[in-house]
């Protein structure tokens, strides 16, 4: 390989050309998918409790956008921003867009990749304690979450957890804790 | 039926966490005999954040227990707050409707209750009772009709053959993962530091409260504003439980309560059977569900080779390495290395 | 008109037996409170040793006219211990249980439920009432909105607050005395008469945290609670108690019979607390449900 990768991050003339590209509406589809889950998983919502209004700011540091989820129920809304336009949160989870990634799939553990300081914890400790076990409840494939169904879901997971896989290897990400 | 789950050859039952749906039926499936949870409220003694169960995904969880054989324990373990009792009379009621198999309560106050409403629930006594000698023991024993014990985690097998003998209660035990050093239910240094505790709210050096500091190298764990650990660089680090920590005493600073680690008692699982233990429990309600099935699957492979009368010794002994691995992934992180 | 008690705790420290009897004998002498609890109340094993004077203190104090009161221990292991416990239960003298197996053992007849129980609302303090608690010492950190509520919903049960000494926050199964001297704690060599006030127990920068005390742990901070008079009459409160350390506890016991006897408000009372050589800073945090190290001048 001609780079060694930092473990996990994205190589830095990709993270430079993910910079010039314009804000994708990204922040519109995850809205739409939260807001799905809200409808056929309520249950995830009442589990956040007071903490569904909280503000998480959620920063992938290998690429040049951080996002913004209030996980309100149907209410709920994720936003994309330059990293230099983020906003303020009551909490922020910071790392590698991989472990991230990784978290929301229970590829990784969280209380082990937070150790190693793979990932960052900052603000209100509980909100993210919340959010981190409502994810463990909601055991998300990323098809379900963006809402394919049967075969589709089937195929779309099977692709992304071999790219997941792939990637984690290629960046010489934390390997897999859970 | 609890505690008897065969006639002729009375073996561990297996009692394993859930804090979420998910984790039950992870446990379910990986074969606990019965599987311990609580209500998403102040009633049991692990309150944490998105955890645990509201009334109706407890009725969903015995229906999906019951139908993989598996029973539910529910625990009502904190202390009722004064002038708000009825949030603990409520839990009980709750649980009672669920169709749970048995309460773990440590409260006298709702024993007490459970007991006048609720004569045909099983009731366990919660660890949180510290209820450690036959006298202890049969106080609930003769005044709550309380029917099995969770032992403190202190104790030596030794003491548990004893109080066995002298005693006419079930006996269950932890087998695995956290630790208390100090006696369970009788320990106030959480709230001396943050305020809130397992007696009065249900926690233990709760994460609000924690704070990670640096110092130029240094890294400070803080809990309330006390420093419970320090770590230089390239030294192991971890959660600031606060017994647990690193203190100074008589001029030397060391782990003065307890080293930062956790109970595995596998290998000891046929001597405890010896002892007349009825039940081994695994601690857990915060772990995810991968480390619960992981860790049932294990200790249920150990209890089904005692039972077949095999070489339990030996089976334990591999399920043990198997373990270790487990732990490394899970509490390992603990050991790594602080960047 | 009400009047507030006050009485001296058990002392939970390994002191001689000298030292035991000369401070009971200044209590019966100059001490101005209606009741002294005695008895060894944390480790079984130095009861071999203090059993030998308690019999001694016991008369002199009640010969001064005090209510004597038996404590029991905390974390009854050994057959001694359960013993000890059985012995002093079925003894027809006012005890007070400091775990639940003495409650068992009283069956029925008076005594004092210690803050070492888990006492934590009315309902459990009244089923308890019913088998004979007649004074409730609350557990250290139950905030006094709680106490308020037990005091109410029982007006007949006497509460006893524990109003000053350092906080008893912990019993284990281990010797933390041995553990820092690196002994066995069955050859402890009883290294925890050395600490007379407990062992300091510091953060890794410093700050005074907790002291040791053999299995015990407890606050390196005073606990003072200091409400006037009236304040405490309005809260329920029949009784203070005053956890011994090794300072002039006759001072100690002054100042809060002027505060009770309505002589002095808690400003003044605080102000000659503090001159006295505390072992720790004052706190009173647990009174409002805060974390029990905070002092809150209120």
């Amino acid at each position: 390989m001609f780079f060694k990768p930092d473990r996990g991050l994205f190589p830095p003339a990709l993270q430079k050309a993910l910079g010039i590209l314009p804000v994708p509406p990204l922040g519109f589809a995850l809205t739409k998918a939260v807001r799905r889950l809200a409808r056929t998983r309520p249950d995830l919502f009442e589990r956040l409790d007071t903490y569904k209004r909280s503000h998480f700011i959620i920063d992938p540091i290998d690429i040049p956008h951080v996002f913004r989820l209030i996980p309100n129920g149907e209410h709920a809304t994720v936003e994309m921003f330059k990293r230099k336009d983020a906003p303020e949160g009551a909490a922020r989870i910071s790392g590698p867009l991989i472990v991230l990634l990784g978290l929301v799939d229970g590829t990784y553990d969280g209380d082990a990749v937070f150790f190693t300081r793979d990932l960052v914890i900052e603000g209100d400790t509980d909100a993210v304690l919340a959010l981190r076990n409502t994810m463990e409840e909601a055991d998300l494939s990323p098809a379900e979450f963006l809402g394919f169904n049967g075969r589709p879901r089937e195929v779309v997971d099977g692709a992304t957890n071999k790219t997941l896989d792939h990637l984690r290897r290629l960046l010489d990400a934390p390997t897999a804790t859970s | 039926m609890l505690g008897q789950r065969n006639d002729n050859n009375p073996s561990l039952e297996l009692v394993c966490p859930a804090g979420t749906p998910a984790a039950l039926k992870a446990a379910a499936e990986a074969g606990a005999h019965s599987i311990y949870c609580g209500l998403r409220n102040e009633t049991n003694a692990r309150n944490f954040p998105g955890l645990n169960f509201s009334e109706k995904e407890l009725n969903a969880g015995v229906r999906l227990a019951h139908k993989h054989g598996s029973h539910v324990l529910v625990a009502v373990n904190t202390f009722a707050r004064a002038g708000d009792t009825h949030i603990w009379k409520r839990a009980v009621d709750a649980v009672a409707a669920s169709g749970a198999d048995a309460i773990i309560a440590a409260d006298i106050a709702v024993l007490d209750y459970a007991k006048e409403k609720h004569p045909d629930l099983r009731l366990h006594l919660s660890v949180q009772a510290a209820a450690a000698t036959p006298e202890s023991i049969s106080f609930y024993q003769d005044t709550f009709g309380v029917q099995r014990v969770v032992l403190p985690r202190v104790m030596s097998v030794e003491e548990i053959v004893k109080l066995n003998k002298e005693i006419t209660v079930e006996t269950e035990v932890f087998v695995f993962g956290g630790l208390c050093v100090m006696t369970e239910g009788r320990c106030a240094l959480s709230s001396y530091a943050t305020g809130k505790s397992p007696n009065l709210t249900g926690v233990c050096s709760p994460p609000g409260d924690v704070s990670y500091d640096e110092d130029g190298s240094n890294l400070y764990a803080r809990l309330g504003g006390f420093t419970i650990d320090g770590f230089g660089e390239g030294e192991t680090a971890g959660y600031p439980t606060l017994c647990k920590g690193r203190f100074k005493a008589e001029g030397e600073t060391s782990y003065l309560f307890e080293d930062p680690v956790s109970l595995n008692a596998a290998s000891l699982l046929p001597r405890l059977q010896k002892a007349g233990v009825t039940a081994c429990k695994i601690e857990g309600r915060q772990r995810g569900k991968a480390y619960i099935s992981q860790v049932v699957k294990a200790f249920r492979a150990a209890v089904d080779a005692m039972d077949a009368g095999g070489n339990a010794e030996e089976e334990v002994s591999a399920m043990l390495s198997a373990m270790t691995e487990g732990g490394r992934e899970t509490t390992g992180a603990y050991k790594k290395i602080w960047r | 008109m009400s009047k507030i008690e006050l009485s001296l705790g058990p002392n939970f420290f390994n002191w001689s037996n000298e030292k035991l009897v000369d401070f009971y004998a200044r209590i019966a002498d100059e001490a101005p409170v209606e009741r002294v609890y005695i008895g060894e109340v944390i480790c079984g094993k130095r009861m071999p040793f203090n059993d030998k004077v308690w019999p001694e203190i016991y008369e002199r104090l009640a010969n001064a006219g005090k209510t004597v009161v038996f404590s029991t221990i905390a974390l009854p292991v050994t057959v001694r211990d359960r013993k000890s416990i059985s012995a002093l239960s079925e003894d027809g003298e006012l005890v007070e249980a400091n775990d639940i197996a003495g409650v068992h053992k009283r069956s029925g007849q008076p005594f004092v439920g210690g803050p070492f129980l888990n006492i934590y609302n009315e309902q459990t303090a009244k089923v308890l009432m019913n088998l004979g608690m007649e004074t409730f010492c609350p557990p250290v950190e139950l905030p006094m909105k709680s106490v308020e509520a037990i005091a109410q919903a029982l007006p007949d049960l006497t509460i006893e607050l524990f109003a000053f000494g350092r906080l008893p926050l912990a019993v284990s199964g281990r010797c933390y005395h041995a553990r820092a001297h690196k002994l066995h704690k069955d050859n402890c060599q009883f290294i925890c008469d050395r600490d007379p006030d407990g062992m300091d127990v510091t953060t890794l920068d410093d700050q005074k945290f907790l002291a040791a005390n053999g299995i015990q742990t407890l606050s390196h901070s005073v606990q003072a609670i200091t409400m006037n008079r009236d304040e405490l009459l309005t809260k329920g409160i029949g009784r203070l108690r005053l956890s011994p350390q090794d300072i002039d506890m006759i001072a100690v016991i002054e100042i809060y019979r002027d505060l009770v006897d309505g002589k002095i408000e808690s400003a003044e009372a605080e102000a000659r607390l503090q001159g006295l050589p505390l072992p720790g800073a004052l706190a009173n945090g647990y009174v409002t449900g805060k974390p029990g190290h905070l002092w809150q001048a209120d």
